[in-house]
């Protein structure tokens, strides 16, 4: 067990991550790093409280994507939830998906679609109920938390937790991907 | 890579109290990423991103118990007098001792492929120990009780892509709603339930197949009474099919067959199959689920007969969107559906099951009532409750809610049809909106009377208003009024938190249980603090009390025993 766990250790140390640099790369660089984006990161299909798929790979390497984890007995996420929709509407003709990840368990998932439209969310809101991207994104099954990923498939930001005014600085950072 | 963590939480500081609604939740979460929240910028390249993650994690708390007033336990049969009595001479509940306990956790991941593991520690110094002229139960319970534990909790590797998941080591799964089989992990409440074996779904268009198997993962260690207690030999296995038809309909059908593997005198097996219904969205304005299980236990006990006891269970749910309004109606019809515990004992089959048991359910019943008022056995019960909300506003949602629900659990154990008990709630409230702030808030009453009587009523508010830059308060109430067996109290808490963006927060929090004052304290004082001193690190504190209580969250509920003394943690994430 202790062999395992120093191997996992040492190899976690050893793995390079992606590394920031000048942005005035070439397009066709910028191109490559888009059509391999959506192989760098773990796929999770879910069901939608409207009956569709959500399918995470659809939108990497393509839209700058928010991943909202929330739950019905989460105070803080549903006030943060209705500012997250409003940015949605705002910027998803620029190619922003932001989805709101029900972390709800079989106990209390039927409450999930009533909040939603309680809320006026018109954002997906995707059940996971297995909890099989919170096993990929958020391991410790945070709520909220939110997971941001850049164009090139690259996880940009993680957080937990919510704060009032934590959306502002949201918004600004997702029009700066957004723009670049 | 780069990192970041995070932090809010206040509340959760000084938590244990009855309450479904989780005002804040636990903090950070491990990342490789520069944050939206410093001063560091959001940094991109159009370098082509490598297919590497990792991740660590540590958690670590470190807490001393003085008293927590808690005497409730101390009752036992004096073997000299044969008398129930009090025991003075140890408090099995705890105090004054320390303990130390620590989570290290890392991960890698390869494009679509991921590799994670947990290692839990829990260390225990100055623990109580048994009188030598105390009653024997005592001693048999420190036996479970502040050990030193040591284990590799959660261990996996998976492959996810676009039509294929798989897992070999540790995972969650449920099926349907639950009442067949529901292996999960509820953080705030101290449940991680895993099955550790294989699981593998596969989608075909619009099929998708499941197939899992494996043996219960428990975790090992409840901190909050310093139990420990095996993983027992519980192999399950399954799978589920399921068809879609667009958004207009969804079947589903699942079997399961649990065996308790040990070589014990009872013998226990279950096989259930259940079926699901989903009408997603057939029209704009409505939705639909259903679900109903068939489940077979037998209990073999040597030298007798297999005895086979039959369950069918069917819960259903429906929302109707009629422009600003929203109704929600469930429905359930239990009859025996058992608690299907560790070592596959249902609670039906053992009155005296402990409590450590029953929060490692293998099944999640739907409720449909207020999680935090499960007073009703919820194994032979039939009910509803409607709840209707009206968006006057983007800012203003009030809502009305009620339910009934005629039990008979206690009828089917005695044999006695006086033991029914008939259940009625009704509460309202709703949630609030103005310019940097909101509240949430509900009040109601739940009566229920028969075999088990007692009447409940209740108030839960939580507001938050920004005041200025990144600072904020918050105001929670939870106040419960009970009546029951002639007894009346209250129990609740009260508290207020200041937040300075996410560098820093405390909270000030009193809490009380005026139930049987002899053996709780009834007044709980404390003050909680966090501070972020990092991108990558985050510290929080608690000196004070805590009141004993029920805490509930995603339908399940566990009893936290009360504290005082002082905690510190850390909280560190790579």
């Amino acid at each position: 067990m202790r062999r395992l766990m120093l191997l996992l250790l040492l190899t976690a140390a050893c793995a390079q991550g992606p590394k920031a640099s000048d942005p005035a790369k070439t397009e066709s660089k910028a191109s490559a790093a888009k059509k391999s984006g959506a192989a760098t990161l773990p796929d999770f299909t879910l069901e939608t409280i409207d009956g569709d798929k959500f399918t995470l790979s659809d939108h990497v390497g393509k839209d700058v994507i928010v991943m909202s984890f929330w739950a019905t007995w989460c105070g803080p996420c549903k006030v943060e939830l209705p500012h997250l929709d409003e940015l949605y509407n705002a910027e998803k003709e620029k190619g922003l998906m932001i989805v709101a990840l029900a972390m709800d368990e079989p106990t209390t998932v039927a409450e999930v679609a009533p909040t939603a439209q309680r809320l006026g969310l018109t954002m997906p809101v995707a059940l996971d109920t297995n909890q099989r991207a919170v096993a990929l994104y958020n391991r410790s099954r945070n709520a909220p938390m939110t997971v941001i990923i850049d164009r090139q498939g690259r996880i940009v930001h993680q957080a937990a937790g919510y704060n009032p005014g934590d959306e502002v600085k949201l918004a600004e950072a997702v029009k700066k991907l957004l723009a670049q | 890579m780069k990192t970041v963590l995070f932090g809010a939480a206040l509340a959760l500081l000084a938590s244990p109290v009855a309450s479904a609604e989780v005002t804040t939740s636990s903090i950070a979460t491990s990342s490789a990423a520069p944050t939206l929240f410093s001063t560091t910028p959001i940094e991109t390249s159009f370098e082509e991103p490598s297919p590497w993650r990792t991740g660590f994690l540590l958690l670590s708390t470190a807490r001393y118990q003085y008293d927590n007033g808690d005497r409730t336990q101390l009752t036992a049969i004096n073997p000299n007098t044969g008398v129930l009595e009090l025991d003075t001479r140890y408090d099995p509940t705890g105090e004054n001792f320390y303990d130390l306990v620590t989570t290290i956790g890392g991960e890698v991941g390869y494009g679509p492929m991921q590799v994670a593991m947990r290692f839990d520690t829990a260390l225990f110094f100055n623990e109580p120990v048994a009188h030598p002229d105390a009653v024997p139960r005592i001693a048999e319970n420190l036996e479970q009780r502040y050990n030193n534990v040591y284990n590799l909790d959660y261990i996996s590797a998976s492959y996810s892509d676009r039509n294929v998941d798989l897992t070999l080591g540790d995972f969650y799964i449920t099926l349907g709603r639950g009442l067949l089989l529901a292996i999960r992990k509820v953080g705030d409440v101290g449940v991680d339930n895993k099955l550790r074996g294989a699981n593998g779904k596969v989608r075909l268009g619009d099929l998708s197949l499941n197939a899992f198997g494996g043996f219960v993962n428990l975790r090992n260690f409840e901190q909050g009474q310093g139990f420990n207690y095996d993983n027992g030999n519980d192999l399950i296995v399954g799978g589920r099919a399921e068809y879609g038809f667009g958004k207009y309909l969804k079947i589903g059908g699942h079997g399961v067959l649990m065996r308790n593997q040990d070589d014990r005198p009872r013998q226990a097996e279950i096989r259930g199959v259940g079926a699901t219904v989903e009408l997603p969205r057939p029209v704009k304005w409505a939705k639909l689920y259903a679900e109903a299980v068939f489940m077979e236990r037998d209990i073999k006990d040597p030298g007798q007969p297999v005895d086979t006891t039959d369950t069918f269970a069917a819960y259903m749910s429906a929302n109707v969107f009629a422009g600003p309004i929203t109704v929600l109606f469930e429905g359930k019809h239990y009859d025996n559906l058992p608690l299907i515990v560790p070592d596959l004992v249902a609670q039906s089959d053992s009155p005296t099951i402990n409590s450590r048991q029953i929060i490692n359910l293998y099944i999640a019943q739907p409720t449909a009532e207020r999680p935090q008022l499960i007073l009703l056995t919820n194994q032979t019960v039939t009910g509803g409750r409607v709840r209707v909300d009206y968006r006057v506003t983007d800012k203003i949602v009030p809502f009305i809610a009620a339910g009934r629900y005629h039990d008979e659990t206690a009828v089917r154990v005695a044999g006695d049809g006086s033991a029914a008990t008939d259940a009625t709630a009704v509460y309202g409230g709703g949630t609030f909106r103005w310019e940097g702030g909101t509240a949430t808030g509900n009040a109601g009453y739940r009566g229920q009377f028969g075999g088990l009587e007692r009447v409940d009523i209740h108030l839960f508010a939580d507001a938050e208003q920004h005041l200025w830059g990144d600072n904020a308060a918050e105001l929670y109430v939870n106040v419960l009024k009970a009546r029951q067996d002639n007894e009346d109290w209250y129990e609740g808490r009260v508290a207020a938190s200041f937040k300075a963006g996410r560098t820093w927060g405390a909270t000030l929090a009193y809490e009380f249980y005026t139930r049987t004052p002899g053996l709780f304290r009834e007044h709980y004082f404390s003050v909680a603090g966090n501070w972020q001193f990092s991108e990558r690190g985050l510290v929080r504190a608690l000196v004070g009390g805590e009141r004993a209580g029920l805490k509930c969250t995603g339908g399940v509920c566990r009893f936290f025993p009360g504290f005082e003394g002082g905690r510190i943690e850390l909280d560190l994430r790579y």
